[in-house]
């Protein structure tokens, strides 16, 4: 046996092309498992421990508004509501908590304005909250921007427990007009403690460099998706400084849960105790969309890391692969070799598994080479990588540690497998009687997949077994196939956006965009205005009928949003052949979308039955527009507001080129508390430009 | 004692060829058996036979008193393991071996056999480190019979063990397994179709068509020095 090894092991050198391409694809794969995954896994335990330890929030939550009561009513005493306002609470008073709808929605969008949901359901809140073992406290913040500098104010107050922040230099916000900002935002802005810092002709002493950890990932708004952190800051300050703070507010509840909640596997929307809808299971609480914000701000680390790690694993699956195939040829090669000399060791009776180890050699001395060099390389490599991350998010950099975690992953598994392969291969070609190995020019060929396939589908029937031999025997070609085409496939991408391609397809989508914002309000607006109006109201479709008024059958509950508007300068409503529709919505004759006649199998003509105000309504599908995903069912805005009881058309949408929208300064007060928000066409398109540049420095 | 003993033996190939055809024979303990024949007569066939390389298709051999021609493949590989040593017309060496390692190569199990005493007795201890391609074809057989004595084998197979080399050469090769034989008793037989060979044979065997035509003593063995090479 000695013998046999230093007979493998003197081989090596003869064949040190390929056993130096093995310790090199070795050594690759373990530099990129190493370096990803030390990086990756650093990163994450330093992230869910400073999560841990912020007490970062759980999930957030404003009540709803389901059951408003007649003593809800003294929330709105305080305050100084407009005159038709005021006329909406004194008929509120005489008909809570039976209202009819249109009166209840209107009392809504007041409460809405105004902030006062977390007022509501105190009582209802505590009993959930002890139910499920939840800590909630109240968040509040202003946010203003002049449309390319983001500001948000935070109200700190240190006895809150949940989403503390973590303080990096300086102190947190004590007296008036300190305020505590972004460390990031300092850093690109040169900004240092003790500098004054002027907002909206008010002077602000920064105080403090923070990270917050709801802010991970510190975006402002859905339509921001890049963080910049050159021109996005948050400013943490005392109560008096943040009454005094001009923006739109929003108030939500943060919550907590007391156990352990495992947040790595946190789920907005299958948490504990949410209903898939993202409705909490008492439908006393309405989820809110500031879930989905803060799902981007906290977890968009998690959602980038995630895909990084599966993506080098799975690339170093494929050195591994390589490897496992050049060894295989090697092996092979070499025993070809030493056909004869094999067979007369098999004559004086070695057996077939003792030679076949010695060629164990060849997967041991890859793997110790490949792998030791690679392991240290690879933590060497994490270093810098996690420096590109931690500079790219919000979290304090954990410090340097040397792990052995991965050991038994990179040395055992790639050693199993080429050993795995070359004793497999060597033993089926040493097992050959001794007269055959000895016989000059006898073929010692053995395909390998052929051959296990064959074991494999050994009971199946030969048309199969006969299939599976010649893909398998085709599995070095497929291989070379899968490697060459995503290649190519990586050299397509980059080719599109090289010429242009994509940014054609992007051309398209917002060129038929002619509007710059869609304003969206927390009330019914009145005043008209130049823009394009909609009134959308979502509703449930209680009956189809075919045009000659035979019933259609159609699954229970499908939500719409009836969406009422006039006739509209920015937006285009076609059919295929490119006609407006718009004209043909009015009364009761609606407009659906291709995907909704699809589905639900109506078509012109046929009658869709809605419950407004307790009564039900026929409508009359007078087109089908070429939107692929759209529910908006269009409808006459007039018609829709006199349907739910308003005296004159109402809006609570508008979609605007107005410029003023993209700077917060220049609404006037009355409008912004108005406002619930606002969505930025150019700017998502910016956005979308912007990232489709920061992939094309990536790869060129 | 007869360490090899066959009845009525036949190995038929493909269910047509007839390569052995009815062998009786006897190979005694301690003897040079020399198998003479024209090519395709069916020597090899037989010393493959013998030495447990390959399977009769009937008839009946003993090892001593155990029987051979009904063990699988891997109590075949044990018997070879522990008692054969073969020689070939090509040398077999390991490309990557010294002279010394590939003697070493053969040694299967633990016993007290001195390598280098060995090579001394083969004329070999100056050839101790060189690789088979440094050694001339005589020194290289020189080798290969170096490798199968080191276990010191009850019974060592030569298949036309001079067939590539040149008289001189030839004949050393020859006083070797001679000298072997004479020293340690091993059993030798040795396929060849040079009749000149057969002078150093206690017994010789003539084959054609796979059978035996005649066997005979040989009284009046030559030394392999003096042999005369036809
Ligand atoms: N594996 C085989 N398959 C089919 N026929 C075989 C096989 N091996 C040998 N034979 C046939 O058996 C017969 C005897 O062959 P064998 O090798 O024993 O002859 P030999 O006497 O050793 O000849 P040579 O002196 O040429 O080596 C020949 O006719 C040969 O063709
Ligand atoms: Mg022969």
């Amino acid at each position: 046996m000695k013998l046999l090894l230093l007979n493998a092991i003197k081989g090596l050198w003869r064949k040190k092309i390929q056993i130096i391409a093995i310790i090199l694809l070795l050594m690759i794969a373990t530099i990129l498992y190493v370096a990803s995954n030390n990086a990756i896994n650093r990163l994450e335990d330093g992230y869910y421990d400073y999560l841990e330890k912020q007490q970062v929030e759980h999930f957030s939550f404003v009540p709803a508004m389901e059951n408003l009561q007649l003593e809800d009513l003294d929330l709105l005493q305080a305050i100084a509501l407009t005159e038709e306002e005021e006329g909406i609470v004194q008929q509120a008073k005489f008909c809570l908590p039976d209202c009819n709808p249109q009166t209840m929605m209107m009392l809504r969008s007041i409460f809405a304005k105004y902030n006062l949901q977390v007022e509501l359901n105190k009582d209802e809140i505590d009993k959930i909250a002890e139910k499920h073992g939840f800590d909630y406290e109240l968040t509040q913040s202003k946010l203003r921007t002049d449309g390319t500098k983001y500001y948000k104010a935070i109200l700190y107050d240190e006895t809150k427990q949940i989403n503390q922040p973590y303080l990096l230099e300086g102190n947190l916000p004590q007296a008036d007009n300190d305020v505590a900002i972004l460390y990031n935002y300092a850093q690109a802005n040169n900004l240092k403690i003790g500098d004054q810092y002027e907002l909206n002709g008010e002077q602000y002493n920064i105080v403090g460099t923070v990270f917050l950890p709801d802010y991970v990932y510190p975006i402002m708004t859905i339509n921001t998706p890049m963080f910049d952190e050159e021109n996005n800051n948050i400013f943490l300050m005392n109560e008096a400084t943040y009454q005094a703070f001009v923006g739109s507010e929003n108030k939500v509840f943060s919550a907590r849960f007391h156990e352990e909640f495992d947040l790595k596997h946190r789920s907005y929307i299958e948490g504990p105790i949410f209903g898939e809808d993202g409705i909490i299971a008492e439908d006393e609480i309405n989820m809110t969309t500031n879930n989905f914000l803060r799902l981007l701000r906290v977890d968009t680390i998690q959602a980038d890391l995630e895909p990084n790690r599966t993506f080098t694993n799975a690339f170093v699956n494929v050195l591994l692969g390589i490897s496992a195939v050049i060894i295989l040829i090697v092996v092979k090669k070499r025993i070809e070799n030493e056909k004869s000399q094999v067979g007369i060791l098999k004559a004086v009776g070695y057996s077939a598994s003792s030679i076949a180890s010695s060629y164990l050699v060849y997967p041991f001395i890859g793997v110790l080479f490949g792998c030791t060099i690679g392991y240290f390389l690879g933590l060497l490599l994490s270093e810098p990588l996690i420096e590109v991350y931690v500079s790219y998010y919000n979290v304090p950099l954990p410090g340097y540690q040397v792990t052995l975690e991965y050991l038994s992953r990179i040395f055992l598994f790639p050693l199993i497998l080429l050993s795995t392969v070359s004793f497999i291969i060597a033993f089926l070609m040493v097992k050959k009687p001794p007269l055959y190995l000895l016989k000059e020019g006898s073929n010692l060929k053995v395909n390998f997949f052929a051959k296990l396939s064959n074991k494999i589908l050994k009971k199946r029937a030969f048309k199969t077994r006969f299939k599976y031999s010649l893909a398998f025997r085709s599995l070095g070609k497929l291989m070379i196939v899968t490697i060459v085409s995503f290649a190519s496939g990586m050299l397509i991408t980059l080719f599109m956006i090289g010429s242009g391609l994509f940014t054609e397809l992007l051309d398209q989508t917002f060129g038929n965009m002619k509007f710059d914002y869609i304003v969206s309000y927390n009330t019914f607006m009145k005043e008209e205005a130049e823009d394009d109006l909609f009134l959308n109201l979502d509703n449930t479709i209680v009956k189809i009928a075919a045009s000659d008024g035979s019933e259609i059958a159609f699954e229970d509950e499908i939500t719409v949003t009836l969406s009422g508007l006039d006739a509209p300068q920015y937006l285009k409503i076609e059919d295929g052949e490119e006609n407006d529709l718009i004209p043909a919505a009015e009364e009761n004759k609606v407009l659906v979308s291709y995907r909704f006649a699809e589905l639900n199998k109506v078509g012109v003509d046929d009658f869709l039955y809605f419950e407004i105000n307790d009564e039900e309504y026929k409508f009359i599908i007078a087109g089908i527009y070429q939107d692929y995903f759209s529910r908006m069912i269009f409808i006459d805005r007039a018609y829709l507001s006199e349907l739910y009881g308003f005296e004159e058309p109402v809006y609570n949408q508008k979609y605007s080129i107005d410029e003023k929208y993209g700077d917060t300064s220049k609404i006037e007060d009355e409008e912004l508390a108005q406002i619930e928000g606002i969505f930025g066409v150019r700017e998502l398109e910016k956005n979308i430009e912007d990232e489709i540049e920061v992939f094309i420095m990536l790869f060129m | 004692m007869s360490v090899y003993t066959l009845k009525n033996v036949k190995k038929i190939y493909n269910q047509r060829n007839v390569a052995l055809d009815g062998v009786d024979l006897k190979v005694q303990e301690g003897e040079i058996m020399v198998i003479l024949g024209p090519s395709g007569s069916g020597k090899s066939t037989l010393l493959n036979v013998l030495s447990g390389l390959d399977y009769p298709t009937s008839g009946e051999i003993y090892y001593y008193k155990e029987k051979l021609n009904n063990k699988d493949e891997e109590a075949l590989a044990e018997y070879r393991y522990h008692n054969l040593g073969f020689i070939f017309q090509s040398y077999n060496l390991m490309p990557t071996l010294t002279a010394f390692e590939n003697i070493e190569l053969g040694k299967t199990h633990q016993n007290d056999c001195d390598i280098e005493q060995i090579m001394r007795k083969m004329d070999l201890i100056d050839q101790k480190d060189k690789y088979p391609y440094q050694l001339s074809g005589g020194q290289m057989q020189r080798v290969a019979i170096a490798r199968s004595l080191i276990k010191n084998p009850k019974v060592i197979f030569c298949d036309e063990p001079t067939g590539a080399l040149d008289e001189k050469i030839g004949k050393i090769v020859l006083e070797k397994l001679q000298n072997i034989n004479e020293t340690q008793k091993t059993t030798i037989v040795l396929v060849t179709h040079n009749p000149s060979i057969a002078q150093i044979a206690h017994t010789v065997v003539k084959m054609n068509s796979g059978k035996i035509v005649e066997k005979y003593k040989n009284n009046k063995q030559a030394r392999a020095s003096e042999l005369r090479w036809v």
